[in-house]
């Protein structure tokens, strides 16, 4: 388990999915700070927002989330895609990002949570 | 003229069961009824819109093992759309099997959990499916279109 809570950024353009991963954070102890359905709201939040980790669905519609997740390194908070697509989908430039594939056990979410804790804050 | 046609392509089309009359008209009374069974008002909100528009009879969402033990009994719905995790001393899984016991209806589990301890326990419900979180609108009808086709058979 990891020290709890965590503070999450969800970027989730499917409403169904995003209130189901806001139970999952929540049956392991976290909570949502912040959920955005677009791109542009993602992106202002990846910039200004106040969470400690973030998950992004790595396609939103025919968009990408790279320009997010950069926002996201430039400030130093740990990320992980999220995608119902092969591994191998996701840009190679980012190959280094943990990856979540829908559906997911609520023991594979609680890994990747510890994972992006290690990698910690800047 | 579709609908004739229902039973039979659960499997593969469920935009069959949108397209006839917009889910209005006598076909209406034909649709397969089902009882969502979820805590998250948000989520069973968001099912019995997604289920409805896809052309089913949800007859009601309900949040703990009683109430659906309740209406299962009360109303006999084809089909249960069970969430495990539920408000309240019972879970979804106790109430499958006392519900497949009393009424022989079966359930579809959705679940982040997936392992082989819960499979386990459920198996005195006959579950015709897992749903595995966090689930899309189109697969938890596609699940759905699959689980008839299988009570069907």
């Amino acid at each position: 388990m990891t020290a709890a809570p965590h503070r999450f950024l969800l970027v989730e353009d499917e409403y169904l999915v995003a209130v189901l991963i806001e139970d999952m954070l929540a049956e392991l102890g976290h909570e949502l700070a912040a959920t955005a359905a677009s791109f542009d709201d993602g992106l202002a939040l990846a910039q200004t927002g106040r969470f400690d980790l973030a998950l992004l669905d790595l396609q939103l519609g025919a968009q990408a989330t790279y320009p997010i997740a950069d926002a996201l390194g430039r400030r130093g908070i740990p990320f992980a895609f999220v995608t119902g697509r092969a591994r191998s989908d996701v840009a190679a430039a980012y190959a280094a990002a943990p990856i979540l594939g829908k559906p997911f056990r609520l023991a594979d979410l609680a890994a990747i949570i510890e994972r992006l804790v290690g990698q910690g804050p800047a | 003229v579709e609908v004739a046609l229902l039973p039979a392509s659960y499997g593969r089309m469920p935009a069959a069961l949108a397209a006839v009359d917009g889910g209005t008209g006598p076909a209406l009374a034909k649709m397969p009824r089902l009882l969502l069974v979820e805590d998250d008002y948000l989520v069973g909100m968001e099912l019995e819109a997604g289920l409805t528009e896809a052309g089913f009879d949800v007859i009601a969402v309900v949040g703990s093992a009683s109430e659906a033990i309740r209406l299962a009994a009360a109303d006999r719905p084809k089909l249960i759309v069970m969430d495990i995790g539920l408000a309240g001393k019972r879970d979804g899984i106790d109430a499958a099997i006392e519900i497949y016991k009393t009424t022989g209806i079966r359930c579809i589990f959705a679940t982040a959990y997936g392992d082989g301890a819960m499979q386990a326990r459920a198996k005195p419900a006959a579950p015709v499916a897992w749903l595995p979180k966090p689930y899309s609108v189109e697969a938890l009808i596609a699940a759905v279109c699959t689980a008839l086709g299988e009570l069907n058979r």
